[in-house]
């Protein structure tokens, strides 16, 4: 009994200290409200599936930036991988009164998603994600919906263009292909019809293997893939390769007579991926810029403060950015000393030049500048600056 | 009876509503209200339904002094049926009666081969989580929608709506609990089967009867996540199985069940671990927190559960 009555004062107790220094999940403590010049103090929802990786721990960095340029109040809150609440979380958004949300969630449940934003009179915009065309048209529809800012180029077969590429140069002939299931990541066969059709071009000698299916969990069988194919000598992991191909590669690669050499959609910066470009065993990472998301931000604080570019499109934009790639050590670098993923703090775009890039901020801002900005955040564009 | 004595049994139980009441007191000043208003109300139903629901069936399961693992995978495959019926027949309550069959189907499964067969029941609801778990993804390689007009669905989605199902899933279940057999040999299989089948109770009988209860209620809170979301995926009701168990738990359900099963738990339970991530999120609490406060609390209720003097958890 006694032992009882402790947890529930141990844990009110817990609650109470937590809550009791609440406030620092906003990024900063606006108001709401008119500001003297007229512009609303907007309050912005950002839903991501995880703030601890490189991607979301960047998100909520840029975004407290900005927020604090710009006069925005971030709220930031994480759904489940899967999106299984991603509804619970919009309710969660619009009860803290936000006014917009940014979601990286397009899989499912668009149609509600929306439909809830429109009734609580909140926009709804997509980073890191584009929706379906079956979504995108429901969404369109809505005066509610900001747009999606791809995570990268919204062309994916780019990705795959590029990868082929990388695969002659470097001279490998036997490859194998491996992503999400098609059906569930439609995006997977635009990657693959990019490196397919681009390889032939290039040198239709090399032999690309069946698709191998990863079906989203570590134990995906690329161990047999590859012992079916001995004479395999490239692997290219479409749906997080890094992840759920590339342990069964190593593995396999200390056994194996003829190594694998991995290209991978997706990058992770930590110490054993830096050694493994420097010892050629990856010769291709990839992602989005973070900075994209400034899109999404500047486009829902013009519309909550009810301007809209002279040039803006009729219905919500898709917008995409440029790619970072990452083929060998030097460029490994490169990309950790230029971009944020390496250099906590240092993006492309400062808070400055987002601000400018709002047609509330800046009456000379127009859209066709905004998409520029978003094509120029490659690797070279980051070196440069 | 003296009054200390008559403290000492009563206070048990209201131990769950203290730490409810306390939590709603915290987050009342820490959300400045917000989190009662009536917005935030119908948020805390939505998203509290599945889990009560399926938590008042699972109690027959968890009173019994097992643990059922597969709920989450198994309610994740009766959206899967109640939204191809729905698609397929145009007809709403048949979506609703199919995703009862499943949960039915299922359950009796688990039931018959735990009892039956006599696996342990965490080998059997392993064994089921991984099949219904792989159903749900072959199911659903693309979302699957109901493929009707979301505004028809909009009835179910009332706040009264909501609150009246659990009412009366409630008051039925209360009667199963406490005044039929069913109620009363489940509980007394959880203090002590062997004891049960020397008094004459057919446990095995039984033990099945309330996986069926649990069933019933998994095709229910089923249909309810569909008119919500309006889509299956293959994360459809993914770790409901760890909500339940924590909820049941955090409402003062013995971890051994028996006679100390009450419906309460369920409601309790549910209520104190939705409102407990809800106030959180409206308090501003770092999303990095919320899930390692909710972790911390559970570790808080297990150790206290824990039997000392066998220095293990209570069967």
């Amino acid at each position: 009994m006694k032992k009882q009555m402790m947890a529930v004062l141990l844990s009110a107790a817990m609650v109470m200290g937590v809550t009791g220094c609440a406030g620092s999940n906003s990024a900063t403590e606006a108001t709401g409200g008119i500001d003297t010049a007229g512009t609303k103090t907007p309050k912005i929802g950002v839903l991501m599936f995880d703030y601890d990786g490189d991607q979301g721990k960047n998100v909520k960095e840029y975004c407290t930036q900005i927020g604090e340029t710009m006069g925005i109040d971030f709220e930031f809150v994480k759904y489940e991988a899967g999106g299984s609440d991603h509804l619970d979380c919009v309710d969660e958004l619009i009860t803290k009164g936000v006014d917009g949300i940014i979601t990286s969630f397009a899989d499912s449940g668009m149609d509600v998603t929306i439909k809830t934003c429109e009734d609580a009179g909140v926009y709804l915009a997509h980073y890191a994600a584009v929706p379906n065309d079956a979504d995108y048209e429901t969404l369109a529809q809505s005066e509610y919906y900001i747009g999606a800012v791809a995570d990268g180029n919204a062309d994916y077969s780019e990705y795959g263009k590029k990868a082929a590429e990388v695969v002659v140069d470097a001279g490998l002939q036997h490859i194998g292909i491996a992503g999400f299931p098609k059906d569930a990541k439609p995006e997977m066969a635009e990657i693959e019809d990019g490196f397919r059709s681009t390889l032939a071009e290039l040198d239709p000698s090399v032999e690309v293997y069946d698709y191998h299916d990863v079906f989203f969990t570590a134990d995906n069988g690329t161990d047999v893939y590859l012992a079916e194919h001995p004479e395999m000598d490239g692997f290219f992991g479409m749906g997080s390769g890094l992840f759920f191909n590339y342990p069964a590669i190593t593995e396999a690669n200390k056994t194996r007579d003829q190594k694998v050499t991995m290209l991978a959609c997706g990058i992770f910066t930590d110490e054993s991926t830096i050694n493994d470009f420097a010892n050629g065993n990856l010769i291709l990472g990839t992602c989005g810029p973070v900075e994209g998301i400034a899109a999404d931000v500047v486009l829902m604080y013009d519309k909550i403060n009810g301007n809209a570019y002279d040039d803006a499109p009729e219905s919500a934009p898709i917008i995409s950015t440029s790619n970072l790639y990452v083929t060998n050590a030097e460029e490994m670098n490169e990309f950790l000393a230029s971009t944020c993923y390496g250099t906590a703090g240092k993006f492309m775009i400062s808070a400055d030049e987002v601000r400018d890039m709002s047609k509330t901020c800046n009456s000379d801002a127009t859209y066709a500048e905004l998409t520029d900005v978003m094509s120029h955040l490659s690797l070279e564009d980051a070196a440069a600056k | 009876m003296k009054n200390s004595t008559r403290i000492k049994k009563i206070l048990p139980g209201l131990v769950p509503f203290l730490g409810l009441l306390l939590m709603l007191a915290i987050f009342m000043v820490t959300t400045q209200g917000r989190l009662l208003e009536g917005k935030n109300l119908r948020n805390i139903i939505n998203q509290v339904f599945p889990l009560i629901v399926t938590g008042m069936g699972a109690l027959f399961v968890y009173g019994q002094g097992m643990v059922d693992i597969s709920v989450g995978a198994a309610v994740g495959c009766c959206t899967l049926v109640c939204a191809r019926v729905i698609g397929m027949t145009n007809v709403i309550p048949l979506g609703l009666l199919a995703a009862i069959v499943a949960g039915l189907v299922i359950t009796w499964l688990n039931g018959v081969i735990t009892n039956y067969l006599h696996v342990e029941f965490i080998m059997t609801s392993l064994f089921l989580m991984f099949v219904c778990r792989g159903i749900l993804t072959l199911g659903t390689l693309s979302p699957v929608s109901a493929g009707i007009d979301l505004d028809r669905y909009d009835i179910y989605n009332l706040f009264g709506t909501r609150l009246a199902v659990i009412v009366v899933i409630a008051l039925v279940m209360a009667y199963i609990l406490n005044y039929t057999k069913t109620g009363k040999y489940i509980r007394a299989i959880g203090s002590n089967p062997v004891t049960g089948e020397q008094a004459g109770i057919r446990v095995t009988r039984y033990r099945i009867r309330g996986y069926l209860l649990l069933g019933i209620t998994m095709g229910i809170a089923a249909f309810f996540i569909l008119t919500r979301e309006g889509t299956v995926t293959k994360s459809t009701a993914t770790g409901m199985e760890m909500d339940i168990m924590i909820a049941l738990l955090l409402g003062g359900m013995p971890q051994g069940g028996g006679t100390g099963t009450r419906l309460r738990s369920a409601i309790l339970g549910s209520l104190t671990y939705v409102i407990l991530r809800n106030g959180l999120i409206l308090s501003n609490v770092d999303v990095n927190l919320v899930s390692m406060i909710r972790g911390i609390l559970f570790i808080a209720v297990v150790a206290v559960s824990v039997n000392r003097k066998v220095r293990v958890l209570p069967r």
